[in-house]
């Protein structure tokens, strides 16, 4: 039906047309790679989680120490005086205890990152797409750990190393340590509408073997208002999360 | 039709790999604290010709911790902030320094933020702009083509709105509490003021140029502007920054400590 020029022609064309495109199309139109799922918005957990199960609905499984630890929290909170909360002293929350809030984040996709910003603290992150994690040797233990990230199909994978041992995994003291791999995966799920993380916890340190927690964020206006949250030692929202 | 649908596909990697060859940088990450690492002889990556496209990570070349009028005079203060001002200045120098918000781990306030030594990386999306600032994680938003709304109650970094002007971005930044410095050394304001930005890409997409115009008729007779520039460094990455472990004894960038 086409001739080989016709077939040709049009492919130049529209070749010529789409190198055109991409130089002229505006930053704030440049969003996710071709093909990524759309989780630009702002995404709110419905409710806050203070202490992580499993997939199974189960304690994470802690080893013999990491039980001991864990335990010594538990008294400690239930006694009236938490002990090693890096957030009462307004120390950040680290990964994964920042995405168990109520609070809102934003998800940022841009061809070459996704970022996250945080309303909690003012926290945020950025993980560059198709980067390689590095060595934890090569590493400055921080916080935020040095996030990676890419998409498998309809999910965003998001891995990161690299983490202090300041934090704990939960508002309930989970132990944690600067041996943790991260491995959190984003997924879309009820027609857009929510935003599911399965997240999988590597700490040899505290715990048997690796294991899985989910959270599930409902979509809110992407512009939505971000309010400034600042934390001082006077705001009693320091020591409510 | 198959021959369609294969061109089409072929269009949208071409598409996706012109975007990646303009924006995927080499990345360098750099360790808190931060010393200016010098410019790369050569930037591998190419700049936008969009003079609209600000994004990007941007890094100031040096750090004036005070903030002067263009021409370098001090800024045009009424009587009283004068005052405040040499007061500043003189419990410094008397070994017992005024603290403000940075001090306790608060933002910094509008324009002191946007003069801090660290870098910034800016993400445009529809109807807004974000800066992200590695000094203290601050973000600022600047909510685009809009008024700010009625009765916001002032905080640390305000309410920032934007608009084009041409190829300048105009931010507008009002409702800012008062417990913030206009720069380091002591300049203080009311609550009357109001930040206007003027900042476009200079130097052929090296370089944002920031015009700072100042006005508070609280604390200054007229209105005043300022400078700050920013290098485009997209060999940069921002790394974490956490005022409150404050560490002041971190190692310089030959690996010493001053700690004693």
């Amino acid at each position: 039906m086409f001739s080989m020029k016709h077939t040709m022609l049009a492919l130049a064309a529209t070749l010529a047309m789409a190198t055109a495109t991409a130089q002229t199309v505006p930053a704030d139109q440049q969003g996710r790679p071709a093909g990524a799922p759309d989780m630009f918005a702002v995404w709110k957990a419905a409710a806050a989680v203070d202490t992580l199960r499993t997939v199974d609905g189960k304690l994470p499984p802690l080893n013999a120490k990491g039980k001991a630890l864990y335990n010594k929290r538990v008294k400690a909170r239930a006694a009236g005086k938490p002990i090693d909360d890096s957030t009462v002293d307004c120390l950040p929350h680290g990964l994964p205890r920042l995405m168990l809030s109520d609070y809102p984040f934003r998800l940022y996709q841009k061809p070459t990152f996704v970022a996250f910003a945080h309303e909690l603290t003012h926290y945020f992150r950025v993980a560059y797409l198709n980067e390689k994690s590095k060595d934890v040797d090569d590493l400055d233990p921080t916080y935020t750990g040095y996030p990676v990230s890419v998409y498998e199909g309809d999910t965003l994978v998001v891995t990161s190393n690299g983490f202090n041992d300041e934090t704990t995994m939960d508002r309930s003291g989970l132990p944690k340590s600067a041996a943790l791999v991260l491995t959190e995966r984003y997924r879309l799920i009820n027609a857009g509408k929510q935003l599911e993380l399965t997240f999988t916890v590597d700490d040899k340190t505290w715990y048997t073997k690796p294991w899985t927690a989910r959270m599930v964020y409902d979509r809110n206006e992407t512009n939505q208002l971000l309010n400034e949250y600042v934390c001082t030692d006077q705001n009693p929202e320091a020591t409510r999360k | 039709m198959a021959i369609l649908l294969a061109v089409r596909t072929r269009c949208a990697a071409l598409v996706v790999a012109v975007s990646m060859v303009a924006l995927v940088g080499t990345a360098a990450a750099q360790q808190a604290p931060r010393p200016t690492p010098p410019i790369p002889a050569a930037q591998k990556v190419g700049k936008s010709p969009d003079p609209r496209n600000l994004e990007g990570v941007w890094f100031t070349g040096g750090y004036d911790r005070t903030f002067k009028q263009l021409d370098r005079s001090e800024p045009p203060f009424n009587a009283a902030t004068r005052k405040e001002w040499l007061r500043h200045i003189q419990a410094e120098k008397d070994g017992t320094p005024i603290g403000d918000a940075p001090t306790r781990c608060y933002p910094h306030g509008v324009p002191r933020l946007i003069a801090s030594p660290y870098p910034i990386q800016i993400i445009q999306t529809p109807g807004l702009l974000t800066i992200l600032h590695e000094v203290g994680h601050n973000i600022r938003y600047v909510h685009m083509n809009q008024k700010p709304p009625a009765n916001v109650k002032p905080s640390f970094l305000g309410y920032s709105v934007g608009h084009w002007d041409e190829d300048t971005l105009v931010i507008e930044t009002t409702a800012l509490n008062t417990r913030t410095r206009i720069d380091e050394e002591g300049i203080v304001h009311s609550d009357k003021l109001k930040v206007t930005e003027y900042i476009r890409k200079v130097d052929d997409g090296q370089r944002l140029e920031d015009i700072i115009h100042i006005e508070d008729p609280g604390s200054f007779i007229k209105p005043w502007d300022a400078r700050r520039n920013f290098n485009w460094r997209p060999d940069l990455h921002l790394t974490e920054y956490i005022c409150e472990e404050n560490n002041r004894n971190a190692p310089n960038e030959s690996g010493f400590t001053t700690a004693k």
